[in-house]
């Protein structure tokens, strides 16, 4: 019923950095991809660079309390932070989620703050779109801080480093020590990794971190992770992550990372706009009867020529390249 | 239970009569217990597997499947105890002396919202809430009130409070008894001081990690009966019967009250205690819900698995360690607010489960509770109710009247080893704050919410007025109100506390509180000490709060 | 539809909550007889930052039915007490935010 916002005006009121025109900008741009050229083409001025922040971690990790502390610590010095929590869509009512804002009852109420919930699922153009687009909103809108909060490496359907700048992964004993660790990848992504100890001992699994990471890296970076022990609820540890946050944040802009870092946020989103844009080529060249036909075939004993037949297909697809002027 | 030769005989009889019965026709419905066990057309000496001298027993003897005395009622009829609790102490005390020249021989004091998360009256975020769902005790204050002119000493007094404030709650209650020069080492009563109440039964406000809820509740536990304060007082009461009004079933309601009990009697031994030396004192309160008979069959199995559990699990020497006492209340959340006076019968066939189970203490929900806290016309009904059970029905004649019953016996064999399976399942996740903080409880409560909602929309489970011969929500009842000045009363009497108290005094109580909870002791006796020198209940909390950090629960959607 | 539970929160955090979302409909639970106050405030509070044109309001609950003209006079679209059928709720909401 008021979706039917006047964009102009929105635009008017964000630059005088009215929240109620953000929340609406956003929602436009999750919504209607169409509109963002239209939004984004009247920042053209703004030079901010927010810093970004990933934190992942499994749910009942304690991520969002760990937000909450570490955001109000920002705020006490005067920071501005945006933050982008994505959550879990309800497996069980499909629509439904809970909102971690819920958790961040302390700083939802400072002025210099916006917390936007993400449920996890029914973005066009996927949750990864919806994710970068309000980056660049928050960066229009002045923000010193962007905090991404997600689920779990390699259970989220996007990869969270490849927009932010330091990623923190969160874990907790006793949640099946051995298979989060080993779980695929969780060693390259994290620039700082965290047990958050609750009431539950911890000791174990940072001696394993430690080693795991002793062998893995030293990467190219230079930046060895560290692990540090929190305990989201009462606040221990939260000092020391904002310090080791700060650390790599200065290690990336000491050794020009930074620049790296930002060039790879952009590149992603460029590689993944064109295949998108190439997607939906293809999918004008081969209908669905095509893709079918090709699938029933494979069921049907043929599994062995799935290359053939998919290269068949393309033989009949004539593209025709043309560089434009 | 019978002669194999007879069984035959009988065995042959049964194909006979199944014969027979195979050319009739049946409803087409589904035969099933309310928690999804499918019912046979009859029931015959074939069914009934158990031994009678070992499963089934005499009354007072283990397992105790028959009752927990040997005299059970014919000795004593249970306590009936209504609910109470709204608006401010003096009009709860109103209403006490009411029930009581009425006949009630207990007393319950439910707390309101703002008693129940910790928080004072003169706090914004819950203002509008004082003595709206129950009665505000947040001082010493309010409980001399509470009590005023009522024989405290021989009526023995519900405190329904859970466990994040039960600890300053019942220390100011104790310390009120003290004061008027009752020996608390005879105090009766019970403390309700369950964390699943406020956890999954509810959504807590601003209340601590379940790890910290678990260690007060058993802090009041330890400080009453092994430590022998007052030894006489039931200082928990694991409240199935809250979270069955949330949707789980029979099997999950016995299933989250014994696990939650063996979490609190592990952490107690883990203290150095004995099982002997406090399980006796452990209490129990159960849903007396829709489906009558396994209901019944409930309360006959809950007492054989507790007898067991017991003394298998925990190797109790003690025989009364192995009772299972309990108090049932009458299932609210099958009560309607459309045509409320049908409640009244729902609520009578509810009330006789418990007579026919063997209940302690029986609680009758008011036919106008589906919409309001009960008015004085409806709670008196609901205390007929059972005072007509009790005095015209001749029901308490004899003991567990149903034993023997083919079909009876073989439903309480059958709850007996649903439910033991459903403990091995939550014990799988770990203890009681354990299941909760990883959000597995909540989960559960979810999927049975959903299943029963689901039921009822697809008429599967009929709701007279809702979803069968339904009636429009109109203004048929008449609705009780709260005193809305309550907010203003309660407010002013926590001012005139805070002028008249030694508040420097206070402050180095609240030190040494404050050291108590970062040290994890026993925070019963400093509690003693700075609830009598005036500290309120929220005040109290916000130390717990400081030290312990306020928890989120993983409330599953 | 998408439904965000914002668990228990007190008046100036469900109206923050609201618009940083900026969601469509916002739904209040309560079961402790203090609806009516509570719905004021809120109401009260959206008004004061001139966003409460921007939302339907539903309020759910213990709610007696003598209440619902009060409500709906604050500005509540629809009140929903013991009994309701959820798709009814859905129907509701979805016929009311179109167009």
């Amino acid at each position: 019923m008021k979706r039917n916002y006047d964009i102009d005006l929105l635009i008017e009121k964000f630059k005088k950095k009215d929240k109620i025109a953000l929340a609406r900008l956003i929602t436009l741009v999750e919504n209607n991809p169409e509109t963002t050229t239209n939004i984004f083409n009247n920042f053209d001025s703004s030079e901010n660079d927010s810093y970004i922040i990933g934190i992942t971690g499994s749910p009942g990790v304690g991520k969002s309390t760990l937000v909450n502390a570490f955001s109000k610590i920002l705020l006490e010095n005067g920071k501005s932070i945006g933050i982008i929590s994505v959550d879990p869509t309800s497996p069980f009512t499909g629509g439904a989620f809970l909102g971690d804002r819920v958790r961040m009852t302390d700083i939802s109420l400072h002025p210099n703050i916006f917390i936007r919930s993400l449920a996890s699922r029914g973005y066009k153009g996927g949750i990864s779109r919806a994710v970068f687009d309000i980056t660049l909103l928050y960066e229009a809108f002045g923000m010193d801080f962007i905090i991404i909060e997600t689920v779990g490496v390699g259970q989220s359907e996007f990869d969270i480093y490849n927009l932010a700048y330091t990623t923190v992964v969160i874990m907790v004993p006793g949640y099946g020590d051995s298979i989060q660790i080993q779980k695929a990848g969780i060693i390259e992504v994290g620039d700082v990794y965290v047990v958050n100890k609750k009431d539950l001992g911890g000791e174990d699994i940072v001696v394993q971190m430690e080693m795991m990471l002793d062998d893995a890296t030293i990467t190219q970076s230079g930046w060895r992770a560290p692990v540090i022990m929190t305990n989201s609820i009462t606040g221990e540890g939260v000092n020391s992550l904002i310090e080791k946050i700060m650390d790599h944040k200065e290690h990336l802009e000491l050794s020009e990372l930074l620049k790296e870092k930002k060039k790879h946020r952009f590149a992603y989103k460029i590689e993944e706009l064109l295949s998108s844009k190439i997607g939906k080529v293809l999918e004008s060249l081969i209908s669905e009867d095509d893709l079918n036909k090709i699938s029933n075939s494979v069921l049907q004993g043929k599994k062995f020529k799935i290359y053939d037949m998919v290269h068949d297909l393309f033989s009949n697809v004539k593209f025709e390249m043309k560089k434009s002027d | 239970m019978f002669d194999e030769n007879y069984l035959e005989k009988i065995k042959e009889k049964k194909q006979e009569w199944d014969k027979k019965f195979e050319n009739t026709k049946e409803r087409e419905i589904k035969f099933i217990t309310d928690s999804g066990i499918p019912i046979k057309n009859l029931y015959t000496p074939l069914d009934v597997k158990s031994n009678y001298l070992e499963d089934v027993g005499f009354p007072g003897n283990t397992p105790y499947t028959r009752g927990v005395y040997p005299n059970m009622y014919r000795g004593q009829l249970w306590t009936m105890r209504l609910f109470s609790g709204h608006g401010t102490p003096e009009e709860t005390n109103k209403r006490w002396k009411f029930l009581y020249s009425h006949g009630e021989t207990g007393f319950s004091a439910a707390v309101d919202a703002l008693t129940f998360n910790g928080i004072d009256p003169t706090n914004p975020d819950g203002d509008a809430e004082v003595g709206t769902s129950g009665v505000p005790l947040y001082c010493i204050d309010s409980m001399f009130a509470l009590t005023e002119g009522l024989p405290i000493d021989k009526v023995s007094v519900a405190l329904i409070v859970e466990p994040f404030t039960s600890a300053p709650v019942c220390a100011m209650y104790y310390n009120m008894a003290k004061m008027r020069g009752l020996d608390i080492k005879a105090l009766m009563g019970t403390t309700q001081n369950d964390i699943l109440t406020m956890t999954v039964g509810y959504v807590p406000y601003k209340n601590v990690n379940p790890y910290h809820i678990l260690r007060l509740a058993c802090d009041l536990i330890e400080w009453c009966v092994p430590q022998k304060n007052v030894p006489r007082w039931h200082p928990i009461n694991f409240t199935g019967y809250n979270y069955r009004e949330g949707g789980i079933d029979a099997i999950q309601e016995l299933g989250f009250v014994f696990a939650s009990a063996c979490s609190h009697i592990d952490n107690l031994i883990d203290r150095g205690w004995k099982v002997d030396d406090f399980v006796s004192r452990l209490a129990f309160h159960l849903s007396a819900h829709k489906d009558f008979f396994e209901e019944i069959a409930k309360y006959r199995a809950a007492r054989r698995i507790w007898s067991k559990l017991i003394k298998d699990r925990y190797e109790a020497k003690n025989p009364r360690s192995m009772e299972f006492r309990f108090h049932v209340q009458t299932a609210g959340s099958s009560l309607t607010a459309q045509s409320p006076n049908v409640n009244i019968i729902r609520t009578t066939i509810q009330a006789l489960e418990a007579a026919l189970g063997g209940v302690q203490s029986l609680h009758t929900n008011s036919y106008d509770e589906a919409i309001c806290l009960p008015s004085e016309e409806a709670v008196l009904l609901a205390l007929r109710t059972q005072q007509v059970i009790q005095d015209e029905t001749r029901v308490p004649n004899t003991i567990d009247p149903l034993a023997g019953s083919y079909f009876i016996e073989w439903l309480t064999d059958e709850l007996e080893e649903k439910v033991l399976s459903y403990i091995d399942k939550i014990e799988k996740v770990g203890n009681i704050a354990r299941a909760l903080d990883t959000g597995w409880l909540y989960k559960e409560m979810r999927d049975a919410f959903m299943r029963r909602q689901n039921r009822i929309e697809k008429g599967e489970e009929i709701v007279l007025g809702v979803n069968k011969f339904p009636v429009p929500y109109d203004q048929t009842t008449t609705v009780f109100r709260t005193n809305k000045e309550a907010v203003k009363i309660e407010q002013e009497r926590i001012i005139n506390l805070r002028k008249r108290r030694d508040n420097k005094k206070l402050e180095t109580l609240f030190d040494k509180l404050r050291k108590v909870c970062e040290k994890e002791e026993n925070v019963m006796p400093i509690m003693m000490e700075i609830t009598k020198e005036g500290a309120t209940v929220g005040e109290i909390c916000d130390v717990y709060r400081e030290v312990w950090g306020i928890w989120e629960p993983p409330i599953a959607i | 539809m998408e439904v965000i539970f914002g668990g228990f929160q007190n008046v100036e955090q469900i109206v923050e909550s609201a618009i940083s979302e900026d969601v469509d409909v916002i739904g209040l639970s309560m079961h402790s007889g203090a609806h009516l106050v509570y719905t004021e405030r809120v109401i009260n509070l959206l008004k004061e930052k001139g966003v409460k044109d921007h939302f339907l309001i539903l309020v759910g609950g213990v709610i007696p039915v003598m209440d619902f003209p009060t409500l709906k006079k604050m500005g509540v679209a629809n009140v929903y007490g013991p009994g309701t059928v959820v798709a009814d709720v859905v129907n509701f909401i979805v016929e009311n935010t179109k167009k």
